[in-house]
């Protein structure tokens, strides 16, 4: 059986099997196996943290530049792309594009949501009419 | 009065009776009536005297005075003798002169009518020294309660300017009180603001020069066991089923029939574990709903809440539509769950409760400790490198796709990849990754380019070509060079390096019989304890072969730390 299965199904058992091992260390453990690679796991830590941070602050500011438009993206179909995450408004389907560095661009925000019930509301009431 | 005030003024009035007893301590007969009035005091009508000596009102000292006057009387006609003391009588002559009451001037005139002189002169005397006393015994207790006052104040300053400052978070510098408790000014940044105007707007005036935030629920909070929930609706009926389960799920449930009420308890009140609003509440109860109208106050309710506290966790009852996709909302509000039917109200709760904010999210990253951060790190170059791709940055990627589907899970209503906190955070983050490069993956099997298609086109140059599936891009060779871009390969480019790749793997421990065992294991998907059975490996042979594998794959030389990019 093991015969017939294919070779990326084959490369990826092992790296699974190799993942799942990584998770059943000791802290002392995987601190050691970072130092003996001659890694600094504070500093390591340090960076990824950083820039999970960054892409947590990005996604903030896209989805307020997309609220503030009346836009709504599903928050399940962000794509990581060839140059950041993808996302489509669901109502109209423009595109909105933002990378982990802040940088946010795409059709969506270049002006409201035309389907946006909401937004025209709003904008109808605090125009006075 | 409370009952503090009512122990002070008794105190102060223990007082002044005190120095009463000191000053006719020469004179043994009144200093036995004084004496005797000790157990008088507290046994006649103590929370009129002392309510009166506090609030210091001239009518309530006349019904001291009155009081004290009538018991004088009582104790005059059973003969206790009294000799005038002079203090007293000093004290009784810079008196103002007392209005007597009429009931009181005729029993006066009365009593002289019926006896002779003498005796009745004595009494006179007897009554007015005995009424100085009296007077003297209430200056002296209000001395005794304006000295306590300013020793009060004088204690509760610095604590008054302390809250102050710990509830304005040190915006505002020290505020400096009087013994009375009074204030000039509010100072901040060395600009002072006169206290005066605070009463004019306390909101304008007390506008800190930094913001103040908002204090947010610990993730505790929820498990603490005190659950409660405030309801914001209009049907009764509705209302009370909403209670009731509420109720038999442990919440304390406070309800509103209207917006106005339900803010005004919310602010009161605030936080609660849940809102429920109803998504047609009116305004104000009574209001006839306009089903014809778009209903907003629900929606300005939910805003105004988020305002004060933007983590608060809502719920919007919609039971006038079918699904909760129908119930028109703002973008910001679109992450707030929907509840058309009561059935769904139970399971609703219990999610809420366990799933994570993005402030609880934030919590758990921030508090990640090193070793967790090198395991998740590792977790995802591994998960990574099972795709056929190299680590290094695609594994950060992979960590921050999980990490930012957690955060839209946070928002999101059901759909996104929630953290429910009954899971150890490491495990949800490892459990996401699992999730996404397996997406990843099956978009990759997807994609698969046939080249022989892609140049496929109808007699009218309509495309024929599958690679409408690829993706994004207006031509078929737009959408295979951006395939290509993002590392998607033909299937049998894939098939073929992922078989070089694993007879490299064979071959690097081809001297190592233990990790060609593990690895052999490995591939055929067989678990730590099948592979230490059927290869007779200990747990020590086993977890060292696997370390030695690790150490060699993630090595420099081997794609480990990003240094090498093939595939994707």
């Amino acid at each position: 059986m093991a015969d017939n299965i294919s070779q990326d199904e084959k490369l990826k058992r092992i790296m699974n099997c190799l993942a799942d091992s990584v998770l059943e260390l000791s802290d002392e453990e995987i601190l050691a196996e970072t130092r003996g690679s001659g890694a600094d796991p504070q500093e390591e830590a340090e960076r990824t943290h950083s820039v999970l941070r960054q892409a947590s602050k990005a996604l903030e500011a896209a989805n307020k530049h997309l609220w503030g438009l009346g836009h709504t993206v599903n928050p399940k179909y962000w794509q990581h792309g060839e140059r950041g995450y993808h996302n489509n408004c669901r109502d109209c389907g423009l595109s909105v594009n933002f990378t982990v560095a802040g940088e946010v661009w795409g059709d969506a925000l270049l002006g409201p949501c035309p389907q946006g019930d909401w937004y025209t509301v709003r904008e109808h009431e605090s125009s006075g009419g | 009065m409370d009952h503090t005030h009512s122990q002070l003024a008794l105190g102060g009035l223990y007082d002044a009776y005190n120095d009463l007893l000191r000053a006719t301590k020469n004179d043994p007969a009144t200093h036995d009536k004084v004496k005797a009035l000790a157990h008088y005091i507290p046994q006649r009508a103590p929370g009129d005297r002392i309510r009166a000596v506090v609030d210091n009102s001239a009518q309530n000292s006349a019904m001291i005075d009155s009081s004290i006057v009538d018991h004088m009387r009582d104790k005059s006609s059973r003969g206790n003798g009294y000799s005038a003391n002079t203090d007293v009588v000093a004290s009784l002559q810079a008196l103002p002169e007392r209005d007597v009451p009429k009931d009181e001037a005729d029993a006066a005139k009365n009593h002289d009518a019926g006896a002779n002189s003498e005796p009745a002169e004595r009494d006179e005397k007897e009554t007015a020294a005995n009424y100085e006393a009296w007077t003297r015994l209430l200056d002296l207790m209000r001395q005794a309660e304006s000295g306590e006052a300013t020793n009060l104040g004088r204690a509760l300053a610095p604590t008054i300017a302390t809250q102050f400052q710990a509830l304005t978070q040190g915006c505002y510098d020290a505020v400096q009180f009087s013994a009375q408790l009074g204030t000039e000014e509010v100072a901040s940044g060395g600009a002072a603001a006169p206290a005066e105007r605070l009463s004019v707007d306390p909101r304008e005036q007390l506008r800190p020069t930094r913001p103040i935030s908002v204090p947010t629920p610990s993730p505790t909070t929820i498990n603490a066991g005190s659950k409660s929930a405030l309801v914001i609706e209009n049907f009764k009926s509705l209302l009370t089923v909403t209670r009731e389960i509420l109720k038999r799920d442990g919440y304390v449930v406070r309800s509103a029939l209207d917006c106005t009420e339900g803010l005004r308890l919310y602010s009161l009140y605030a936080p609660f574990d849940v809102v429920i609003i109803d998504y047609c509440v009116p305004r104000r109860n009574g209001t006839a709903i306009d089903c014809f109208e778009p209903q907003t106050h629900g929606i300005e309710l939910a805003r105004a809440i988020l305002e004060i506290n933007p983590s608060q966790k809502m719920i919007f009852a919609a039971f006038a539509y079918q699904h909760e996709d129908e119930v028109p909302r703002p973008s910001e509000l679109k992450d707030v769950p929907v509840l058309v039917s009561t059935l769904q109200l139970r399971k609703l709760l219990e999610k809420l409760q366990y799933w994570a904010t993005r402030e609880e999210i934030d919590q758990a990253i921030a508090s990640l400790s090193p070793a967790q951060w090198q395991k998740l790190q590792k977790f995802a170059e591994w998960k990574v490198r099972g795709l056929g791709w190299s680590a290094g940055d695609k594994g950060k990627d992979l960590l921050q796709d999980a990490l930012l589907s957690s955060f839209v899970g946070a928002q999101d209503n059901g759909n996104g990849r929630r953290w429910n906190k009954r899971v150890n955070f490491v495990m949800h983050l490892t459990g996401a990754m699992r999730g996404i490069s397996s997406h990843w993956k099956d978009k990759a099997d997807g994609r698969e380019i046939l080249e022989c298609e892609a140049i496929n086109c109808d007699a009218a140059g309509q495309e024929l070509s599958p690679l409408d599936n690829l993706g994004p891009g207006d031509t078929p060779d737009e959408r295979l060079r951006v395939a290509v871009a993002e590392g998607f390969q033909p299937a049998a480019e894939r098939q073929l390096l992922a078989k070089q790749e694993v007879e490299r793997m064979f071959r690097m421990f081809k001297n190592d019989k233990e990790a060609i065992v593990a690895l052999q294991g490995f591939s055929e998907g067989m678990k730590k304890n099948e592979i230490m059975q059927k290869y007779e490996l200990t747990a020590k042979q086993y977890d060292a072969a696997t370390k030695r594998i690790r150490v060699k794959l993630l090595g420099p030389r081997n794609g480990g730390g990003g240094a090498e990019k093939h595939g994707r």
